[in-house]
């Protein structure tokens, strides 16, 4: 008995072969061994098909779409149990949110009352999570830098080469809408990072767009333009001393706070843009970090240096 | 609870069981698919299921987001919707976020050295170099 084209396509789909093609696996008398150098960024056939046998490798695929199928319908059925979307009693306001709602401006001094508890109720959950991006942002320079230890002459020469290829080929209209685009962006950014405590926004969002500016920067100015600004060691500098200033504010707000000291940093009247106490400083720590991360994530990704 | 009214509070509540939907398609990414990089995208699948779970089931009818509009007047908890989930959405942003680089920088170290993105190949590269 023949086994139907679509089971063989999904079969073909599940040990990771591309889908698009047609002719199915049976006809392949001997497929070509894959070699490094020659099947760049392509899955060949699986050297380990032979391994189970072609029974145990069915039962395996049977079972895993079985066991997906249960969860599906089991997280369905789940689904019909909550209560309905929109619901008055969703999210229940327990005491602890009530507090943050109804104190959260006379307490803390900012209208934003998710900014209000993500940098100074539970500010210490949200410092650890700017060292979890810290931390993968270390990490990814560590695993994509290119130096001459990790790589061969001959590729950093193809990189430097590329790097020269840019350099002659650059684009004129995208450096000429850049030019007239990169004040707005700069701008918002700053709107949104300055606003944190007023409007929706705050240190990520601005400092994911910051970081947006300067990734459009280098490809429409070149590398060496950027380099010029924003080399290594302002790189280290800023990220770390944002992180250690967000550091010493919170260490400052939980000592004041524990030891029912009174507050220095002034909170203002709610509302201005000059309030809140250590949000703000928060917020523009934030934001450089994050900045930083999303240039360093995207340079490090294409060419292994900042 | 029969089949209909079933059907009926899925309906109701399309936004979390889109978000079931989008996860059990990330998870069958996971499993299925031999590619690293097409593991990592699953997972930023899963990631955004369970923030769309998050914040619809934050959304109650009628209630204002949490900003205060006018400072003067005490806030009330009763016109405010609960800025909790909000937050919780937003940690997690921030995490798959780093997550999703680290793991492409592991497949793209991995890549470097054994030449290919299936992960059964790597592993048989892997051991026969150690043997």
């Amino acid at each position: 008995m023949k086994t139907p084209l679509w089971y063989q396509k999904l079969l073909r789909w599940t040990e990771g072969d591309e889908p698009g093609l047609a002719e199915p696996a049976a006809h392949v008398e001997n497929p070509p061994q894959p070699r490094a150098e020659e099947t760049p960024y392509e899955s060949g056939p699986s050297l380990l098909q032979g391994a189970g046998g072609p029974i145990n490798r069915v039962l395996t695929k049977v079972f895993a779409i079985f066991s997906c199928a249960v969860f599906a319908l089991v997280m369905l059925a789940t689904v019909a149990y909550l209560p309905r979307f929109g619901d008055q009693g969703n999210a229940p306001v327990n005491e602890t949110s009530r507090r943050y709602i109804e104190q959260g401006v006379q307490e803390v001094g900012a209208t934003n009352l998710v900014t209000n508890i993500i940098l100074v109720y539970r500010g210490f959950d949200t410092y650890g999570e700017s060292c979890v991006l810290f931390l993968g942002a270390t990490a990814v320079i560590m695993l994509l830098e290119v130096d001459s230890k990790n790589t061969t002459r001959r590729d950093r020469a193809l990189l430097r080469r590329g790097d020269e290829l840019d350099r002659i080929t650059r684009n004129q209209i995208l450096g000429h809408v850049t030019r007239v685009l990169m004040p707005v962006i700069l701008l918002y950014g700053l709107y949104i990072l300055c606003n944190g405590h007023l409007s929706p926004g705050g240190g990520f969002a601005g400092g994911s767009i910051l970081g947006g500016a300067l990734i459009l920067c280098e490809n429409a100015f070149g590398v060496e333009k950027v380099r010029s600004f924003f080399n290594h060691h302002v790189y280290h500098a800023v990220k770390v001393g944002a992180l250690i200033l967000y550091a010493i504010l919170i260490c400052y707000t939980i000592y004041v706070g524990a030891n029912g000291l009174p507050n220095i940093m002034p909170l203002g009247r709610p509302g201005s843009i000059l309030s809140a106490g250590i949000i703000l400083p928060i917020n523009v720590a934030v934001g450089l970090e994050v900045a930083c991360t999303m240039y360093a994530f995207y340079t490090y990704f294409g060419r292994g240096d900042l | 609870m029969d089949i209909n009214a079933m059907l009926q509070m899925l309906h109701a509540n399309r936004f979390e069981t889109a978000s079931v939907l989008l996860f059990v398609v990330g998870l069958a990414g996971m499993v299925f698919n031999r590619n690293l990089f097409k593991k990592v995208v699953s997972m930023g699948f899963m990631d955004s299921a369970i923030f769309l779970f998050l914040t619809s089931s934050g959304f109650v009818e009628g209630r204002l987001a949490p900003i205060v509009t006018n400072p003067a007047v005490p806030a009330s908890a009763e016109v405010y919707s609960n800025p909790l989930p909000a937050g919780l959405v937003l940690t997690g942003i921030v995490v798959s976020v780093s997550f999703t680089a680290f793991g492409l920088a592991l497949t793209q170290r991995l890549y470097k050295r054994y030449g290919s993105l299936n992960i059964d190949e790597i592993m048989m590269r892997a051991q026969k170099s150690e043997d």
